[in-house]
């Protein structure tokens, strides 16, 4: 498993129950300090979410000291494995490729509502087209400017939905693209 | 008022102008999406939600029921005819349809994976219909405790067959129910880890987890694995030969097994299409009369899973529609549909007769969404496939966008489109380290619900935990969860004692 690319590896593997425990920690720290007046007798709001803070902490500590143990080389005899045969296993995913898309999405959004719908729309599905390793530029520019403006008309003219213009020039150009689909 | 009256009636809503223009747009998508490698008709439901925010209440759901009833269907055109499975749940169709298109039978095997798909519809449909005001008769007897324990049900067994580790899918579904405790509490107007953030004091919406975790999260993932597909190696014909009677009389067993199988697994939460397709399968090459021969290119190998996953489809929907309960990922974005809507899906949609014709006139447009996609199957197939040609990058960056506009559609903000990317990158690392989906996105939806019944099963019964299991039918469904989450447990155990046995009997194996 190990030598396939993108799977989890060594520390890797008990790191997420680490992670998991010590957020649901915090979480269960947060959640004793809850502001509510509840009668004696009776649950407060903070009692569901203790509940289930409680479930994730024992899961992961059990899974994580289990693949701890595991990992160390101790037969894991006593320790049951419930995995199940599923038809769901697929090919692991590049996460180098998958944090750069994610990376491109931020910044989409960060200048969303600066540079507006149209502008940064058509660089974001660009630059998704290129990661995705279509390579030919022209056409990957002609099918994002012409994707986007179908948005625009499907988002402004169907579903009434007001799309960000953006800021100063962006917001001129937003607004005679808008012109020009008949969006006023 | 008389089920089949109700039925009629239905028939007469659906057959109206934008009720029959929904569900053939939403059959053409189910179509396209299902043999798309990389969408899938999850995928389909969670794309076509924003369009359904202008809608009424009983065309949305007909549209998204008819990409669900679809999605199940034309996937296996692509895995016949060109051996690639559009969805996990064609996966079983490739190895006895695509031997048969080798042989030069394709056109046979296209016909047979009809059939199944017809048989399998409507059947489960009609058995579905039947019982649909029983059980909504039956769920108004829940009180809180017997709520609790049939969400409780439902999200164990969701976990239990969820593909992957147990306490892995433990942790996805519990972190999805605290997921829906972010917010100001319904009962105590308390806010809980909100960290006084205005866009949190709200909660997170579920449409978000979904979307961001089905649509966005799949997208990045298929762009991780390279978006690689085979392209199809040449033209194969579409042209569909259906079986004789005699021959559809000789698998007269495999069609009753295989239905009845796909309507009782449709009814379990979690038991989707994929695994009601694979299980069918497996019990058809186990107790078929030739399962012997099961995938060597015969029809029982194309009808068991065909019909299964297409007849798993109203087993799913109406449990959905009497108890308010999904038990998948596409029903999961109908619950979203009705809730957008301002209706909350359970026994009391058929107390009121405008509510009850909304909920007949969804399972009449279920027959009529079976006959039209096997019609639309049978003549358009061949225009549907092109999609295969578009550039699966292409197609990527155009779901994302889907993903994140239609996040920003339903309430005009830039943090819902935030949340989309963080349950979408949730959903990556998720697959990485092997955490299933479903039950998170499940958990998040059912939260409020398990969370609201809990409170006031314990506010009723001052605290009493027990009243959970004590109560018979709630103590039943507590029961069969626990049987549920259990045995995968019992099955490892069984397999590890198997291994160390063959292990001390025969040490030079």
């Amino acid at each position: 498993m190990s030598e396939v690319r993108g799977a989890a590896t060594g520390v890797e593997r008990v790191l997420p129950y680490a992670m998991v425990f010590g957020v649901a920690a915090f979480l269960l720290y947060r959640a004793q300090h809850f502001e509510f007046t509840a009668p004696v007798d009776q649950v407060g709001p903070d009692s569901w979410p203790k509940l289930i803070l409680y479930m994730i902490m024992a899961t992961s500590a059990f899974e994580g000291a289990r693949r701890l143990l595991s990992a160390r080389g101790v037969r894991s005899g006593s320790a049951v494995v419930p995995t199940i045969e599923s038809p769901f296993e697929r090919e692991p995913a590049d996460m180098r490729v998958v944090f750069t898309c994610v990376a491109a999405s931020l910044v989409y959004l960060a200048l969303f509502e600066i540079v507006g719908f149209f502008l940064d729309t058509v660089v974001f599905v660009l630059s998704l087209i290129w990661i995705g390793g279509f390579r030919r530029f022209w056409t990957a520019l002609a099918i994002s400017t012409v994707t986007t403006l179908l948005f625009m008309l499907v988002f402004l003219r169907v579903i009434y939905v007001a799309l960000p213009i953006g800021t100063g020039p962006f917001e001129w150009l937003s607004t005679s693209l808008m012109r020009l689909l008949g969006v006023h | 008022m008389h089920t089949l009256q109700l039925l009629l009636a239905g028939f007469a809503e659906v057959f109206k102008p934008l009720e029959l223009l929904m569900m053939f747009i939403g059959l053409l998508i189910g179509m396209a999406v299902s043999i798309m490698p990389g969408l899938g008709l999850v995928m389909g439901v969670v794309l076509a939600l924003p369009f359904t925010y202008g809608m009424a209440l009983a065309p949305s759901i007909i549209l998204l029921t008819a990409i669900y009833m679809s999605g199940t269907y034309a996937g296996c055109f692509t895995a016949i005819l060109y051996r690639i499975p559009g969805e996990p749940m064609d996966v079983p169709l490739l190895w006895d349809g695509h031997a048969m298109t080798q042989r030069g039978e394709a056109a046979k095997a296209l016909g047979w994976a009809l059939v199944a798909a017809l048989t399998g519809g409507l059947f489960s449909t009609a058995v579905m219909t039947t019982l649909a005001t029983p059980l909504s008769n039956f769920a108004l007897k829940f009180g809180a405790p017997e709520y609790f324990a049939a969400v409780f049900f439902g999200l164990t067994t969701v976990v239990a067959l969820a593909g992957t580790s147990i306490p892995n899918a433990l942790i996805s579904l519990f972190l999805g129910l605290l997921v829906a405790t972010i917010g100001t509490d319904s009962t105590y107007g308390t806010e809980r880890f909100t960290f006084n953030s205005p866009i949190l004091a709200n909660g997170v919406p579920y449409v978000m987890v979904l979307v961001g975790m089905y649509g966005f999260g799949e997208i990045l993932i298929k762009l991780g694995q390279s978006l690689h597909i085979e392209a199809p190696a040449a033209r194969a014909s579409t042209k569909t030969r259906f079986p004789s009677l005699r021959e559809l009389w000789e698998l007269r067993a495999t069609f009753v097994r295989s239905t009845l199988l796909g309507t009782i697994l449709g009814v379990v939460p979690g038991a989707g299409a994929t695994i009601t397709s694979f299980v069918s399968y497996a019990i058809e090459k186990q107790y078929g009369r030739r399962g012997d021969k099961i995938g060597t290119g015969i029809p029982e190998g194309i009808v068991a899973p065909q019909i299964a996953s297409t007849a798993s489809v109203a087993g799913h929907i109406v449990p959905l529609l009497t108890l308010g309960i999904p038990g998948s990922g596409a029903t999961a974005v109908i619950l979203a549909a009705f809730l957008l809507h301002g209706v909350q899906p359970g026994p009391f949609l058929f107390s009121n007769p405008e509510s009850t014709l909304v909920v007949y006139t969804i399972m009449a447009s279920m027959f009529v969404a079976v006959i039209g996609m096997c019609l639309m199957g049978f003549a358009w197939i061949h225009v549907v496939v092109k999609v295969l040609t578009i550039p699966q990058a292409v197609l990527a960056a155009i779901v994302i966008m889907f993903c994140l506009v239609g996040a920003f559609a339903d309430r005009n903000t830039v943090s819902d489109m935030w949340m989309i990317v963080i349950f979408g990158t949730l959903a990556a690392v998720f697959e990485r380290y092997k955490f299933p989906i479903s039950p998170m996105v499940l958990g998040a939806i059912l939260g409020p619900l398990a969370e609201d019944s809990y409170m006031r099963g314990m506010i009723t019964y001052h605290r009493d935990w027990t009243v959970f299991f004590t109560q018979p039918i709630a103590g039943s469904l507590m029961a069969l969860s626990i049987v549920s989450l259990s045995y995968p447990v019992v099955k490892a155990l069984l397999a590890r004692r198997r291994q160390t046995t063959a292990a001390v009997e025969y040490p030079d194996l």
